[in-house]
C-alpha cells in the first residue's frame, strides 16, 4: 500500500513539476562510506530538501568518498545508475524517488505462469542483496547441465533469460558462462524432449549455477521445445525439432530426418523420391552430413526412397545452410550435424517402431559403473511385402529390396572431467529385380573420442574416426556375370578446443585421409565375357586448421569471426596425361604423361576460408544478421543424373578437377513476438561457386581411367529470398515459408564441345525458383494431434527436344539448349493424426499410433518427361511417382 | 542390366502412372539428316537425307532434301556419284565396300551447302555364334500398368582380336498372318423391315456370293500374309565392360507376344554390324537416350552428335551418322511351344495386305 501510496503521490504532482534545479545542483560532502539512506535523512536535516522514497528501495545502495564534493543530482545519478529507482524533483524542495514496477511484475507473471505450467522452479541467491547488491554491475554465471536420467552433460541447451530476452546455448561439453546485470532474474533452461527448467535467480555476485533436466516421458505439447529464439540464432542456422519429425505425416510411415529438412527454408529437392537434399541451388553432394562427426557418402536407403538415419536414435540434428562455422569444412552448400543418442547411465530403457516397410528396436543403459552402452536396428521386411503384392509382374514378385541400418554407442565417465564415447554406425542396401543385376551398397562409420574438461571453461576434444563407403553391382547372368565394386575409406584425426569467456573461443586441427578404389571389375563366373579390369586406387590427404571467435562487441552487437585453412594433397601414385593445348580434352589428343610413385605428392591445393557472422539485436525482438562464408571442397560427386544414384562416384581432386570454392554472403532480419509465440525472417543470400563439374554427352563416367575428359568444368551461381513466420508455441503451431531463388549454371568451354547451352548460363537441375511450405500441427488434447504439411514448388528445368527424326530406323530426339523448360509444378498435401499414449510419467510402456495419409488429394505430380515413340511419333510423357493417396500406420513404443 | 528397373517396382507399389503430356511449344530447328551406310560388298549403298521434323509429327514423313550431289570416296582413290532414286534416297552402283579400307561421304545441296565425314574406317563384323529364345510372362509394361508376355532375343557373339569390336546389332522378323477376307459381311437396309447382315467376300479371297451362300472359285489371295518387322532401338556393345572378343546373352529384341505375331511361327534374323569409333559413339548416345528417358533418376539430356559437318558453314549443327559396316547375320524360327499358354487367333475379316502394316502375300522361300 504504501508503494501505491508514493506513486500516486508521484501522479498527482508530476504535471507541476518544475525546472528548478538549486538544490540538486548544491555539493555533498561525503567523507566515508556510509548508506545512501543515512546520507538523504542527514540532508534532510540541514537543507530545504525532503526526499520521499520507501527504505527497503534503497537500503542496498551506498556512497563513499569518491562523490565527495559532487552535487546531490550527480551523486544520485550515479547511485541509482542501473537501478529500477529514479527520481523527481518537484517544488524546489521535494526529491521523490520511484521504483520502476514494470519489470518486477513481468517477473512475477512469468514466474506465475510457469507455476501454472507446472514447470519446475528453483530459486537460486547468489551472496546478498544488502552486501553484495551494486546495481548497474554484471555478475558472471556459469554451470554445468546435466541429464537427471544419465547424469550425462548436455550440450545444446537454451538458456533464456526471459526479463532480459536474451539467450545463451550450453556448449559442447555441456557448460555455460555468461554475464548478467546483476539483480534478479527468471532464466529458463530449455532442451528438446527435456522438462523446462525456470530458475528464480537472485544473483547479486559472480556464482555457479549447475542445472539438472529431467527428461520428458512424453512428447509434451504444453512444454516449450523450442529452440534457441531466432533472433538469437546464427544467420543460415536452423535446429530441427525431433518431436515434431515424429508427429509429422510419413511417406509409408517411415519418419524421415531428411524429408523434413527438405520443407525448410532454402532446401528442396529435384524429385519427390531422390536421394538427399539440395541447399541453395547447392548439389546434394555439397552437403556435409556428418553422424557423430563422421562423413556419410550416401543418406539413402532404397535408392532415395528413405533415409538411412533411424530418426528414433537421434538425439539432436543440427543443421547449417549459411554462415558455417569454421569447424565445419569440406563441403560447400551445408552442414547436417546429427549426434546420435546416448544410453542411460542408471537404468536400463529402449524404444521402437513398427511401420509398413520396417521396423526398429532401440535399447540403452548402464553396463558397468559409469559406462552406459545404446544400441539401435533397424531393418526393412519390403521384400516380403513384394513378395505378397499381388501383381502379374514375374518382375515384381521375384524383385528384392533389403536395407538395415544399426548404431551403437558406448561411453565411459573416467571422471566428471574426461569421458570417452565409441560410436559405430552402419547401413546397408540391397536391391535387384526379378533375379537381375543385384545393386548393394553401404556406409559404415566410426569413431572414437575423448573429451576432458581442462578448466571450467575450457574444453577440448580428441576424435580418431573412420568411415567407408561403398556399392557393388553383381549381374547373376552367367554369361555376363560380373561384380562392379567401388568403395571409398577415410580415417581422420580431429583435435578440437573450446573456450567460454567473454570471448568464445574454438580451434582446432583436422586431417583425414582418403583412398578411393574408384572400380574394380570382376569375371563372376568362368563362362563370363565381362573384362577384369582394376582401376588404380587414388589417395589424398586433406587437412585444415581453424580459429572461431564469437563476442560481443557490444551489447547489442554479436560478432563471431572464424578463419579455415585448408590443405589438399593429392598422393601418388598416379598418371597425369597431358593434352594438347586449343584441342579438346580427349584421349586421342594426349601429348605426354606424367608419372608419379607411391605416397609422392601429385597436386597440392590450399584453401584460405574466412567465416564471419555479425547479429545486431535490435530492441530484444528484432536482430539483423550477417553472414560470409568462403568453402572448400575436394571431393566431387560425378554424376550425369539430376538424381543422385546409388553407383555414382565420388572423384577426389587432382590436376584437372580443382577444388569447389563457393562463397556466400547472407543478409537477413529476424523477429520474434509475443513472447517469443511468433518467430519471422526474411533472408537473402548470394552465392557463387567455382568449379563445379559437369559431363559431357554421353560420357562415361564408369570405369573411365581418364575422366577429365569426360567431365566439363564449369560455375554455378545461386541468389534468393527466403521469407518465414512460425508459431512455435500454443496448440496450434506450424510454419509458413517461401522462397523466390535462382540456380544458374555456367560452363563456357574452349571449344563448343566442351562448353553447354554454347557458355551462356542456364537454370540448374534444383532450380524451382518459387517453393512454398506449410507445415501445421494441432493439439486436439494433450494425446492427439493433427499434423499436416502442403509444399508447391515449381517444375525443375527440363530439355525438351526441338526436333525428331529417325536414322535406320531408329528414332531419335534432337534435343536444344539444356533445361530451357520445366516439368510441371509440383503440390501435395499431407496429412496424419497422432494418438500418442497416456501421459503418466511412471508408467512402464507408452506407444503412439500415427496415422499418416500422404498426396491426400492423389495428385499425379510429374516426376520427370521423357519421350517416346507412339505411332511413329516422338510424344512426350510424364512419369508420377506417387499418383494416389498413400496412406500408412506407424506404431512407436517407449519403455 | 535392365535399365528401366525401378520403373516396374514404382508403378505397382505406388500407383505411379504414365500419362501424356501436350506437345511443349518449342522453336523447330530444322537441320539436315545424314542417314547413310556403306556395308561390306558391292552393295548398293544407300544415303538418305531429310530434314528434320517438328517434334510429334510422323516421322516417315520427313522432307526429303532432294537433287544433291552425293559422293562417297574411298581411301584408294575410288569415288562414286550416287543417283537419286527417290526423293532424298540415293544409291551407289559401283562402289564397294571393303574390311579394312575407309569410306568418306560428300554431298553439295542445291543451295550448295557442302557436308563432310571424316573417312570412317570398316572393320571386321565378327562371327555370331548362337541365336536363343526366352519366354518371358508379364514382363513388358505397355502404358500405364498393363503387362504381356514377351519373347527375348539372345545372341552370343564373338569380335576379332587386336580390332575394337565396337558393334551395333540390329533386328528384322517375319511372321504369317491369316485372315478371313471371305466372312466380311455388309448390312443393308431393307424396305419396311430391319437391317440384314448379308455375305459381302472380298474378290481376292477367292469367293463368290451365291444364293446368299457363299462359294470358293479361286484360290484366296489375301488370306495368308508375311508381316516384316524390323528393330527401332539402337543396341550397341557395351565395350567398357566386356571382354573385347566375347559377347553372351546380348538381348536384341523383346517382341511383346500379340496374337498376330505367335499364332503361327516366327523367323528372325539378327544382323550385327561394325562400326567405327565416331557410329559407335552416335548410337551409343542414341541407345542412351532411350534408356534415360524413363529412367527414375532422371538422366540428364545427351545432344547427339554425328560424324557429318557442314563445310561451308562450321557452326551448322548436322544430325544422323554415315556409318561403315561389316555385317555377319544370324536367323531361325522362334518355336512355338516357347509360349507356355495358348496364343488366340485374331479374326481379321479383311484382306491380309491391308490390315497389317510391311505385309505381303508373297511366301519367303525359306518358309
Amino acid at each position: 500500500m504504501a508503494l501505491k501510496r508514493i506513486l500516486f503521490s508521484f501522479l498527482l504532482v508530476a504535471s507541476y513539476s518544475s525546472l528548478a534545479q538549486g538544490v540538486l545542483d548544491s555539493p555533498v560532502e561525503i567523507a566515508r562510506p556510509r548508506s545512501l539512506h543515512s546520507l538523504l535523512v542527514e540532508l534532510e536535516k540541514s537543507r530545504p530538501v525532503r526526499f520521499y522514497f520507501l527504505e527497503e528501495w534503497i537500503e542496498f545502495l551506498a556512497v563513499d568518498e569518491r562523490q565527495n564534493g559532487k552535487s546531490l543530482k550527480v551523486v544520485l545519478d550515479e547511485v541509482l545508475a542501473g537501478s529500477n529507482i529514479s527520481y523527481t524533483f518537484l517544488f524546489n524542495y521535494a526529491v521523490i524517488l520511484s521504483k520502476d514496477p514494470a519489470i518486477d511484475l513481468q517477473r512475477e507473471s512469468t514466474l506465475r505462469a510457469a507455476a501454472e505450467a507446472k514447470k519446475q522452479i528453483d530459486v537460486v541467491t547468489l551472496g546478498d542483496r544488502k552486501t553484495d547488491y551494486v546495481p548497474g554491475k554484471t555478475v558472471r554465471l556459469r554451470g554445468i547441465i546435466q541429464s537427471e536420467t544419465d547424469e550425462s552433460r548436455m550440450p545444446g541447451v537454451t538458456i533464456f533469460i526471459s526479463n532480459l530476452n536474451v539467450s545463451h546455448r550450453s556448449d559442447a561439453n555441456g557448460e555455460f558462462a555468461f554475464t548478467i546485470p546483476s539483480g534478479e532474474h527468471v532464466v529458463h533452461f530449455r532442451h528438446l524432449n527435456y522438462s523446462e527448467k525456470v530458475i528464480d535467480l537472485k544473483a547479486y555476485r559472480n556464482g555457479t549455477v549447475d542445472v539438472v533436466m529431467h527428461e520428458t516421458p512424453r512428447m509434451l505439447e504444453e512444454v516449450e521445445v523450442s529452440d534457441q529464439a531466432i533472433v538469437n540464432r546464427r544467420v543460415g542456422e536452423s535446429t530441427l525439432k525431433l518431436t515434431d519429425i515424429k508427429r509429422a505425416p510419413t511417406f509409408l510411415g517411415e519418419v524421415d530426418v531428411i524429408k523434413s529438412l527438405q520443407i525448410q527454408s532454402g532446401v528442396t529437392t529435384v524429385g519427390e523420391i531422390a536421394s538427399g537434399f539440395n541447399v541453395r541451388g547447392g548439389t546434394v553432394d555439397q552437403n556435409l552430413v556428418l553422424y557423430d562427426g563422421t562423413p556419410i557418402f550416401n543418406t539413402s536407403h532404397a535408392l532415395g526412397f528413405f533415409t538411412a538415419f533411424n530418426s528414433d536414435n537421434l538425439s539432436a540434428v543440427s543443421f547449417y545452410r549459411g554462415g558455417i562455422p569454421a569447424e565445419f569444412g569440406g563441403r560447400v552448400s551445408s552442414v547436417l550435424n546429427i549426434t546420435s543418442k546416448e544410453g542411460n547411465y542408471r537404468k536400463w530403457s529402449g524404444s521402437g517402431g513398427i511401420g509398413i516397410i520396417s521396423s526398429y528396436f532401440s535399447i540403452g543403459g548402464p553396463v558397468l559403473d559409469s559406462t552406459s552402452i545404446n544400441v539401435s536396428f533397424r531393418s526393412s521386411y519390403s521384400n516380403w511385402m513384394l513378395r505378397a503384392a499381388e501383381s502379374n509382374f514375374k518382375d515384381l514378385n521375384n524383385s528384392s529390396v533389403v536395407f538395415y541400418d544399426g548404431s551403437l554407442k558406448l561411453a565411459h565417465r573416467f571422471s566428471s572431467k574426461t569421458r570417452l564415447t565409441f560410436s559405430a554406425y552402419a547401413s546397408h542396401d540391397e536391391f535387384s529385380l526379378a533375379d537381375d543385376t543385384l545393386y548393394s551398397w553401404k556406409n559404415l562409420a566410426g569413431s572414437l573420442r575423448l573429451d576432458h574438461t581442462h578448466r571450467d571453461n575450457f574444453f577440448s576434444s580428441l576424435t580418431l574416426s573412420a568411415g567407408q563407403y561403398g556399392y557393388q553391382v553383381q549381374e547373376p547372368d552367367p554369361g555376363n556375370a560380373f561384380k562392379l565394386k567401388y568403395g571409398v575409406f577415410y580415417p581422420s584425426l580431429n583435435y578440437d578446443v573450446s573456450y567460454t569467456g567473454k570471448h568464445a573461443i574454438s580451434f582446432g586441427i583436422h586431417n583425414t585421409f582418403y583412398r578411393f578404389d574408384p572400380g574394380e571389375l570382376e569375371r563372376d563366373s568362368d563362362e563370363s565375357s565381362s573384362a577384369q579390369i582394376r582401376m588404380p586406387s587414388e589417395k589424398a590427404l586433406e587437412s585444415a586448421i581453424y580459429i572461431g571467435d564469437g563476442f560481443d562487441l557490444t551489447d547489442k552487437l554479436f560478432v563471431e569471426l572464424g578463419f579455415r585453412l585448408s590443405m589438399y594433397n593429392r598422393i601418388g601414385s598416379a598418371t597425369v596425361y597431358q593434352y594438347e593445348e586449343g584441342s579438346p580434352r580427349l584421349p586421342q589428343n594426349t601429348i605426354d604423361s606424367t608419372a608419379y610413385k607411391n605416397g609422392e605428392i601429385v597436386k597440392t591445393y590450399l584453401g584460405p576460408e574466412p567465416r564471419a557472422s555479425l547479429r545486431y539485436n535490435i530492441d530484444g525482438q528484432t536482430s539483423v544478421k550477417v553472414g560470409y562464408n568462403r568453402m572448400y571442397q575436394y571431393l566431387h560427386l560425378v554424376t550425369n543424373t539430376a538424381a543422385v544414384t546409388p553407383v555414382d562416384i565420388w572423384q577426389a581432386s587432382n590436376s584437372y578437377f580443382k577444388p569447389q570454392i563457393a562463397d556466400q554472403l547472407s543478409l537477413g532480419v529476424f523477429r520474434s513476438s509475443k513472447d517469443n509465440m511468433y518467430e519471422s525472417f526474411i533472408e537473402g543470400y548470394y552465392k557463387k561457386i567455382e568449379n563445379v563439374l559437369d559431363f559431357k554427352d554421353g560420357a562415361q563416367l564408369i570405369l573411365n581411367r581418364r575422366l577429365e575428359t569426360a567431365l566439363l568444368s564449369g560455375t554455378g551461381l545461386s541468389y534468393g529470398t527466403e521469407l518465414s513466420l512460425s508459431k512455435v508455441k500454443g496448440r496450434l503451431q506450424g510454419f509458413a515459408n517461401y522462397t523466390w531463388s535462382r540456380t544458374l549454371r555456367q560452363t563456357d568451354g574452349a571449344n563448343s564441345t566442351e562448353s553447354i547451352n554454347n557458355g551462356k548460363q542456364y537454370a540448374a537441375n534444383s532450380d524451382q525458383p518459387h517453393v512454398v511450405n506449410l507445415n501445421w500441427r494441432y493439439g486436439i488434447s494433450r494425446r492427439h494431434f493433427f499434423s499436416g504439411n502442403f509444399t508447391y514448388h515449381t517444375g525443375r528445368p527440363m530439355s525438351v527436344p526441338i526436333s525428331s527424326y529417325t536414322v535406320d530406323g531408329v528414332p531419335v530426339a534432337d534435343f536444344g539448349d539444356r533445361n530451357t523448360h520445366r516439368i510441371p509444378d509440383y503440390h501435395r498435401l499431407d496429412i496424419a493424426f497422432v494418438i500418442e499414449g497416456n501421459h503418466k510419467i511412471k508408467k512402464p510402456w507408452s506407444g503412439t499410433w500415427v496415422f499418416s495419409f500422404y498426396n491426400v488429394y492423389a495428385r499425379r505430380n510429374a516426376y520427370s518427361v521423357f519421350y517416346r515413340e507412339q505411332n511413329t511419333r516422338l510424344v512426350p510423357y510424364r512419369l508420377a511417382i506417387v499418383g494416389t493417396i498413400i496412406p500408412s500406420i506407424t506404431y512407436t513404443f517407449k519403455f | 542390366m535392365k535399365p528401366l528397373f525401378v520403373i516396374l517396382l514404382v508403378l505397382v507399389i505406388l500407383d505411379g502412372c504414365v500419362d501424356r503430356l501436350p506437345l511443349p511449344e518449342v522453336t523447330t530447328q530444322q537441320k539436315v539428316i545424314v542417314d547413310a551406310m556403306v556395308t561390306e560388298g558391292a552393295g548398293p549403298h544407300f544415303v538418305k537425307l531429310h530434314v528434320t521434323s517438328p517434334i510429334g509429327t510422323n516421322l516417315e514423313n520427313a522432307t526429303p532434301l532432294t537433287n544433291a550431289t552425293v559422293m562417297i570416296s574411298d581411301n584408294v582413290g575410288n569415288m562414286e556419284t550416287l543417283t537419286q532414286t527417290s526423293a532424298g534416297v540415293y544409291q551407289s552402283r559401283v562402289i564397294t565396300g571393303i574390311v579394312g579400307r575407309s569410306y568418306k561421304l560428300t554431298f553439295i545441296t542445291a543451295q550448295n551447302k557442302r557436308y563432310e565425314s571424316p573417312f570412317e574406317e570398316m572393320h571386321p563384323a565378327g562371327s555370331m555364334e548362337n541365336l536363343r529364345f526366352e519366354y518371358r510372362p508379364n514382363s513388358v509394361i505397355t502404358g500405364d500398368v498393363t503387362q504381356d508376355d514377351a519373347m527375348a532375343i539372345l545372341v552370343d557373339s564373338r569380335g576379332v582380336d587386336n580390332e575394337r569390336n565396337f558393334f551395333r546389332w540390329r533386328w528384322s522378323g517375319i511372321y504369317e498372318v491369316e485372315t478371313y477376307p471371305h466372312l466380311r459381311t455388309r448390312v443393308e437396309a431393307v424396305m419396311g423391315g430391319p437391317p440384314v447382315v448379308i455375305p459381302d467376300p472380298l474378290p481376292c479371297s477367292g469367293y463368290i456370293v451365291n444364293n446368299n451362300q457363299i462359294q470358293q472359285v479361286d484360290e484366296c489371295e489375301c488370306c495368308n500374309c508375311w508381316v516384316s518387322e524390323h528393330s527401332s532401338q539402337a543396341i550397341v556393345s557395351n565395350n567398357a565392360f566386356v571382354s573385347q572378343t566375347a559377347f553372351n546373352n546380348i538381348e536384341t529384341a523383346e517382341l511383346t507376344i500379340t496374337r498376330a505375331r505367335f499364332f503361327k511361327k516366327y523367323y528372325v534374323e539378327v544382323e550385327q554390324l561394325s562400326l567405327s569409333e565416331s557410329a559407335y559413339n552416335f548410337w551409343r548416345n542414341v541407345q542412351l537416350q532411350a534408356n534415360g528417358s524413363q529412367n527414375i533418376f532422371q538422366p540428364n539430356i545427351i545432344r547427339i552428335r554425328g560424324n557429318m559437318t557442314c563445310v561451308t558453314d562450321p557452326t551448322e549443327e548436322v544430325a544422323g551418322v554415315f556409318s561403315v559396316s561389316a555385317i555377319t547375320r544370324i536367323a531361325g524360327f522362334i518355336p512355338r511351344n516357347l509360349i507356355d499358354r495358348p496364343v488366340l487367333q485374331d479374326s481379321v475379316k479383311a484382306d491380309c495386305r491391308v490390315a497389317y502394316d510391311n505385309s505381303t502375300n508373297v511366301k519367303p522361300p525359306f518358309w
